[in-house]
């Protein structure tokens, strides 16, 4: 459908238009009219003081027609006037003989008016018939050429389109205050809407729009209310889920724990504990992985939930990753190490959000080494946010998995059990509602992968960080 | 462990209460259970503890009131909140309302009795004579290390060094506080002979479960590794 602009423009501005150019083509034709009966007065008038002449001299003058005949016609418009005096027969008496004598001619004191043309040139004639006192009676034609009726008729029009110009020129500057003015709260509304952002369950402020738009707000927020209610259970039914699962699996741990200690169980049965052990522990990590989806999904839907902003000192939680990672890498035989740390990068990101990204980032740059290598971490300040860059020198992803990596359990190579390929995906979304960036790309060595996250820091840096007890 | 460890175990799951119970006791800690808030706070008028272990999902009264009341009392009890509720911004809460730590459901009992310990030690107020990491222990009263029960060996620089790192468990020691704590000795150390020590160390602490991890950038780093 098209804009309310333009249907606004379209059944204001056309109407007028059509309006505007019926009434100048009937404008058009009664100027037309003006001119000619201006014209056609004049014709008759000097038609007039010739015949009455004729008639007082009782006959033609060797002067020829009196001058007042023609200073009627004095005008800026060069117009030529000829005229010709006939007797009732049609024997030309006085004038030019290139005056055409008239088709039909008037009666006493009617005269008629005709177009003609003299040596070429369009005119308009007026025979004007005039009684002799002898009895007999002549026939005075006046003929003007029709340069002044043009320019007479020309300025008229002109005058009329003017006038219909302002008008139009006027409603349309009406139009456009109209579009600023009326349409701007319709405006500010959808823009408000616009401006929200994706998911949001955040509801619309009925105060600052016009009347007209309440029972689209109102049936945005009850749309609103539905969905959140739904989404509430949802997140209820899987927070009593996680709850239980965990209570579940801590007593499992705690069963599992109580059996290794036992020194009654032979080797292989600590082994197969063990195993079960790690499996509890794949599970647990699942369980919080969705929870932190979930978390992700619902700061997203209820940003207001989040105040204060919160700060967060970047290099410290990269620092306390890289020791709690420590072990796994040495088990891997990996040399990991921060290479670049700028301290004074603080976010506004909650801790536990950053924490996260970190470390499944190194967890991953470490688990997927197919051999000894090194993952080096870098902190830095690139203008005005932050990069977390992280290299490895293991064997990358293909840029043919680069794009479908963030996925939700996708993983680029199937064959490796023990990752669930939701990682990657958590990064990406915690960087999406975070307002980062990340990108995967071949690190400048031409092996392995580097990860760069960029995100925003924090506007006021006096801002403390948020520092959790460990 | 030379004196039996009163602690109060507020967990509504009887499952889980009990087994962790026995995984307490078997480390020596003296158990008392409570299967609801009211029940502990009954017993909390009457009994002392050295720690609390709280759930925070009780039934008639929860873990977080149960706490404010604590702390209302002036009660400075340690309290260790043992929680399947996971969200960062509680336990940011719970701390502020005066729990000392936080351990998510599931953990490993290991990792459990370890914040324990150091829960008791900052209460006791004295650094405990004790402290390890995996089978290294060391005796700060004897001055002696031990792998597993077996006594480890080593030069008074070395064991400087591996003091240092041992204090600091779990986390980086940079090489200039590493070299510092080598100043007691009235020796002056180039970070060349510093490595030397950690070799040396490295070497008679191999296949012991323990190990002093390089992590470039920030420093020296002693872990429990798998053997």
């Amino acid at each position: 459908m098209p804009s309310l602009k333009s249907r606004l423009a379209a059944w204001v501005f056309l109407p007028m238009l059509i309006f505007s150019a019926i009434d100048l083509v009937v404008t058009y034709r009664s100027t037309d009219r003006v001119a000619t009966e201006v014209q056609r007065q004049l014709l008759k008038g000097s038609a007039r003081i010739i015949a009455e002449q004729i008639a007082a001299d009782d006959g033609v003058s060797a002067a020829g027609a009196p001058p007042a005949a023609f200073e009627l016609f004095a005008d800026k418009n060069q117009d030529r006037v000829f005229y010709a005096v006939r007797s009732a027969t049609g024997r030309l008496i006085d004038g030019d003989a290139a005056l055409a004598p008239p088709q039909q001619a008037g009666q006493g004191d009617q005269e008629v008016y005709f177009r003609s043309r003299v040596r070429g040139e369009p005119v308009r004639v007026v025979a004007y018939a005039q009684e002799l006192r002898d009895g007999g009676h002549i026939t005075v034609e006046v003929a003007q050429t029709m340069r002044g009726h043009a320019a007479f008729r020309k300025r008229l029009f002109l005058i009329t389109a003017r006038e219909h110009l302002i008008l139009l020129a006027l409603v349309l500057a009406g139009l456009v205050v109209a579009f600023r003015w009326m349409l701007r709260p319709l405006m500010e509304f959808s823009e408000r809407v616009a401006r929200r952002q994706p998911g949001s369950l955040e509801q619309l402020d009925a105060d600052a729009v016009p009347r007209e738009l309440l029972p689209v707000i109102a049936a945005l927020n009850g749309y609103v209310v539905r969905l959140d209610r739904t989404v509430s259970a949802y997140e209820r039914f899987v927070a009593s889920t996680a709850h239980h699962l965990r209570t579940s699996f801590a007593i499992l741990t705690s069963q599992l724990n109580y059996g290794m200690r036992d020194e009654r169980i032979p080797p292989e049965q600590k082994a197969l504990l063990a195993a079960m052990q790690n499996t509890t522990m794949q599970g647990t990590k699942v369980i919080n992985q969705l929870l932190i989806l979930a978390s992700i999904e619902q700061g997203r839907q209820h940003p207001a939930r989040e105040l204060p902003p919160p700060a967060s000192a970047l290099n410290d939680i990269v620092t306390s990753v890289i020791e709690e990672l420590a072990p796994l890498a040495q088990r891997y035989d990996v040399e990991l190490g921060l290479d670049a740390a700028d301290d004074g990068l603080v976010l506004a990101a909650p801790s536990h959000l950053l924490r996260e990204i970190t470390f499944n980032l190194i967890d991953n740059a470490i688990k997927h080494m197919d051999g000894p290598g090194s993952v080096s971490v870098q902190v830095q300040r690139v203008e005005d946010r932050a990069l977390l860059r992280i290299v490895d020198t293991g064997p990358g992803i293909a840029p043919q998995h680069r794009d479908r990596v963030f996925e939700r359990f996708y993983r680029a190579d199937p064959a490796k059990q023990n990752s669930f390929g939701l990682g990657l995906s958590i990064v990406k979304e915690i960087c999406d509602s975070l307002h980062g960036d990340i990108q995967l790309c071949t690190s400048a060595r031409g092996r392995g992968l580097q990860v760069d996250v960029r995100l925003p820091l924090v506007a006021d840096t006096s801002a403390q960080p948020q520092t959790l007890a460990s | 462990m030379i004196l039996r460890m009163k602690l109060l175990l507020t967990e509504d799951n009887r499952d889980l209460s009990a087994w962790l119970t026995r995984l307490l006791n078997q480390s020596g800690y003296a158990v008392e259970q409570a299967f609801s808030g009211e029940e502990a706070d009954l017993l909390l008028r009457t009994q002392t503890y050295d720690a609390i272990l709280l759930d925070l999902t009780l039934p008639l009264l929860s873990g977080q009131t149960l706490l404010r009341r604590l702390r209302n009392q002036d009660n400075g009890v340690p309290v260790l909140i043992i929680s399947a509720q996971d969200s960062l911004q509680d336990i940011v809460e719970h701390l502020n309302l005066g729990a000392d730590d936080y351990l998510a459901k599931p953990f490993d009992i290991q990792e459990l009795e370890a914040r324990l310990r150091s829960l008791l030690r900052r209460s006791s107020g004295k650094a405990s004579p004790m402290v390890s990491c995996g089978n290294l222990h060391y005796d700060s009263n004897s001055k002696i290390f031990r792998i597993r029960d077996q006594i480890l060996q080593v030069t008074p620089r070395e064991h400087a060094v591996l003091e240092a790192l041992l204090r600091k468990v779990g986390k980086t020691v940079s090489k200039q506080d590493l070299a510092d704590s080598l100043v007691i000795l009235n020796d002056m150390v180039t970070p060349k002979a510093l490595e030397v020590y950690i070799v040396r160390l490295r070497k008679k602490l191999e296949n012991s479960g323990v190990a002093i991890i390089t992590l470039r950038g920030l420093g020296y780093m002693l872990s429990a590794v798998e053997a």
